[in-house]
């Protein structure tokens, strides 16, 4: 079990963290939710230290990971063992999609070639991307690009996957195919951190729904729990706007 | 450092007297080479039948040759012309030798600034033109009034660094004996052998000349921004990926 | 004398030409290149220096550099007691060129390595990258990708420049044409000059077309 402990982040003047607490267990699938502003993605990407939290620890194991002074071999550390996948898939646009997904292996994880290239293949078959193998980025539609930097987290093996709304960059149509593969992940035990608008995404896989607003945790509870009767006020005004029924379900 | 910074003090007024030939020369060419260089790019753009890839040829001449050489070229061959045309009776050495640089730098600007309008007017695009048109403009009209406003904001950068090479370039002029900045600084420093004192003049005029014409730039570039459109803003492509990112919480 | 003759005579020099357009490239490279990341830094006094290099050089004629490397740099160095007077002349012209050469390329290098997209760098650190990794097999061809063009165009100026060497005495294309000229005694300048505007202008043209051969080829991946 992971805990995230008390992060905090201020851009300048603008408090976008207040301090957020979040417990996760192995094969968790925690969907985070909330309106612009909120601090979903800044949360996120504290987390995986592409931005330097103010305050904040990271507790596995009995060992407390500070995120505003991490060493640099904490940090190396922290990479080896989480994924991240961006809303605008960050492929590698100088990389074949399967050098895209060995590159880390092989550089990073200092992985031997033969077993990084079984791992890369065996994750491109997962997302169903194995025949565009030799292909460039620049080649693959919105979608296609999105599956394969999924393969790229998930073939590093990593403790934790985190998605930062994965799919919002996509048009409509390939959408669909994105979130089928997220869901075939969540089936296979992964545990996976998701910010996204998706609320069908939420509904289905996620063993667990988190409601930010503000730079705080509002609530959170069951999927069937916050989804269909919020305790919060913010919560269903919130959800009132994305999900049009929950506006007429006030008062069950 | 032994340097005789009297002689260097003094020589810089001698440099400084070779300015207005040097602007002189720039201005010439730019004069001419604007106006003309629109033209030649509106030809290439539209891929003029004949004249086009006449004026291709000619322009990647003008570019791929070393100045020097262009310079030694028009030097030694235009008076050979200048007989062949008037006859025998014309002498070609009352041809003052700074024409021959305005033929020159006229020349060779119309062909970097060619480059420059052809880049400005592809970008602002065939819709601007028609939305003129359609609006009641003349084709001349719609060009002056909308098109080369838009074509002039967006290619004022390399406009800027064209001419600064420009102006780098009149620096040669002085084996044509047309009594410039390098020319004067020269011949001072050379009748006393004093060459690093020379140079070191030429060096900081140049640098106050280039840095002025800079900041000219800088200056018209900021009142020009009123009318920057959305090509202009952004520029030429050069980001790589998915253009509709939304802005990450 | 006809043009072919002159050409002949001219050619066994192209490779002087080359290697000071060469060598002033590759350094320049170099030079620009840290220039740029001086510019990126973070500390002040880095990036002032390197901004005020960049503007000096850039208004400064090529001329006006050769010579003073040729003159002024043995003074700077005899100060210190190291005698370069006797120093190539080569050496000194590709010096010249190179302090050009890298004022320019700093400003091509600098908006070529700002273009590259930060998420690029992002991911190459989520998948395990050091930075140095990173800047290695991601950030660093991508700009090498985006300065192509002009890094071409900077190459085409080196050849053109280096035909001033002849001023301090450099025998290539441009100084053995001087040297055949005199020995004519200035019947043949404008055939022989001819020539040579004929030589530069077919290397340009072969430099243009090699990077615009590798640009298309890069660019199928790239863009």
């Amino acid at each position: 079990m992971i805990q995230f402990r008390n992060v905090k982040k201020a851009f300048g003047d603008n408090e976008v963290l207040k301090g957020i607490n979040m417990d996760v267990n192995k094969g968790d699938v925690i969907v985070i939710l909330g309106p612009s502003g909120s601090g979903k993605t800044t949360f996120l990407r504290c987390l995986c230290m592409l931005d330097k939290a103010d305050d904040g620890q990271w507790i596995e194991n009995g060992k407390t990971l500070h995120l505003h002074n991490a060493s640099r071999q904490e940090v190396r550390e922290l990479r080896q063992k989480t994924g991240f996948v961006f809303q605008n898939y960050n492929l590698f646009a100088n990389k074949t999609v399967l050098e895209n997904l060995m590159i880390g292996l092989t550089i990073g994880h200092k992985v031997p070639q033969d077993e990084a290239r079984s791992r890369a293949i065996k994750a491109l078959a997962q997302v169903g991307m194995l025949e565009k193998a030799g292909a460039y980025p620049n080649s693959l539609s919105g979608g296609q690009q999105q599956r394969v930097g999924i393969a790229r987290a998930v073939v590093l093996n990593p403790e934790v996957i985190f998605f930062d709304e994965p799919t919002s960059a996509l048009d409509p149509e390939l959408v669909g195919g994105v979130l089928d593969v997220m869901k075939d992940l969540a089936r296979t035990g992964i545990t996976m951190i998701v910010v996204t608008h998706e609320i069908a995404f939420a509904k289905e896989a996620a063993s667990r729904v988190v409601f930010m607003d503000g730079g705080v945790v509002v609530e959170e509870g069951l999927p069937k729990d916050i989804l269909a009767a919020p305790k919060e006020e913010r919560t269903r005004k919130f959800l009132a706007r994305i999900i049009p029924e929950m506006a007429t379900e006030y008062y069950i | 450092m032994d340097l005789d910074l009297e002689f260097l003090w003094t020589n810089l007024g001698e440099a400084v007297r070779g300015i207005p030939t040097t602007l002189a020369i720039i201005g010439v060419a730019m004069a001419i080479g604007i106006p003309l260089a629109f033209f030649i790019a509106l030809a290439r753009l539209n891929h003029i039948k004949v004249l086009s890839p006449i004026l291709t040829l000619i322009i990647s001449f003008l570019r791929g040759t070393p100045m020097m050489v262009q310079i030694f070229l028009v030097y030694n061959g235009m008076p050979l012309l200048l007989k062949a045309v008037t006859g025998p009776d014309f002498d070609v050495y009352s041809v003052p030798p700074i024409l021959y640089a305005f033929l020159v730098f006229a020349l060779n600007a119309s062909a970097a600034y060619s480059e420059m309008w052809k880049a400005g007017l592809s970008s602002v695009g065939p819709r601007q033109l028609e939305a003129a048109q359609t609006v009641g403009l003349s084709g001349p009209q719609a060009y002056w009034h909308i098109i080369i406003p838009q074509a002039v904001n967006v290619s004022l950068p390399s406009f800027c660094s064209s001419t600064l090479t420009m102006l780098k370039n009149t620096s040669l002029v002085f084996v044509m004996t047309v009594m410039d900045i390098t020319a004067r600084a020269k011949v001072a420093a050379g009748l006393e052998y004093k060459y690093v004192e020379g140079y070191l003049d030429m060096f900081l005029v140049y640098l106050v000349v280039c840095s002025l014409i800079e900041l000219a730039f800088k200056l018209i570039e900021k009142k020009m921004r009123r009318y920057q459109t959305d090509s202009a803003k952004n520029g030429k492509a050069g980001s790589g990926q998915a253009g509709k990112v939304k802005a990450a919480v | 004398m006809k043009i072919t003759d002159i050409l002949i005579k001219l050619i066994p020099f192209i490779p002087r030409t080359l290697l000071m357009a060469g060598a002033s490239l590759g350094l320049g490279l170099v030079f620009g290149s840290l220039l740029a990341a001086m510019k990126l830094s973070r500390f002040v006094v880095l990036k002032k220096i390197a901004e005020i290099f960049t503007t000096f050089v850039r208004c400064t004629p090529t001329m006006v550099l050769l010579f003073l490397c040729y003159y002024g740099l043995p003074l700077l160095f005899a100060h210190i007691g190291i005698d370069i007077s006797g120093g190539s002349k080569t050496g000194f012209s590709i010096t010249a060129l190179t302090i050009f050469a890298s004022g320019i390329l700093s400003e091509i290098i600098r908006p070529a390595y700002l273009s590259v997209p930060k998420g690029q760098l992002e991911a190459a650190m989520t998948v395990g990258l050091t930075k140095f990794q990173a800047m290695t097999h991601i950030i660093i061809p991508q700009t090498i990708f985006v300065a192509l063009p002009n890094i071409g165009n900077m190459a085409i100026s080196l050849v053109q420049e280096s035909s001033l060497a002849y001023l301090i005495g450099v025998i290539d294309v441009m100084g053995q044409a001087k040297v055949i000229n005199s020995i004519s005694s200035g019947l043949h300048i404008i055939p022989i000059y001819f020539a040579v505007s004929i030589i530069c202008w077919l290397i340009s043209l072969a430099i243009g077309r090699g990077i615009d051969v590798w640009t298309f080829r890069a660019g199928k991946v790239l863009r």
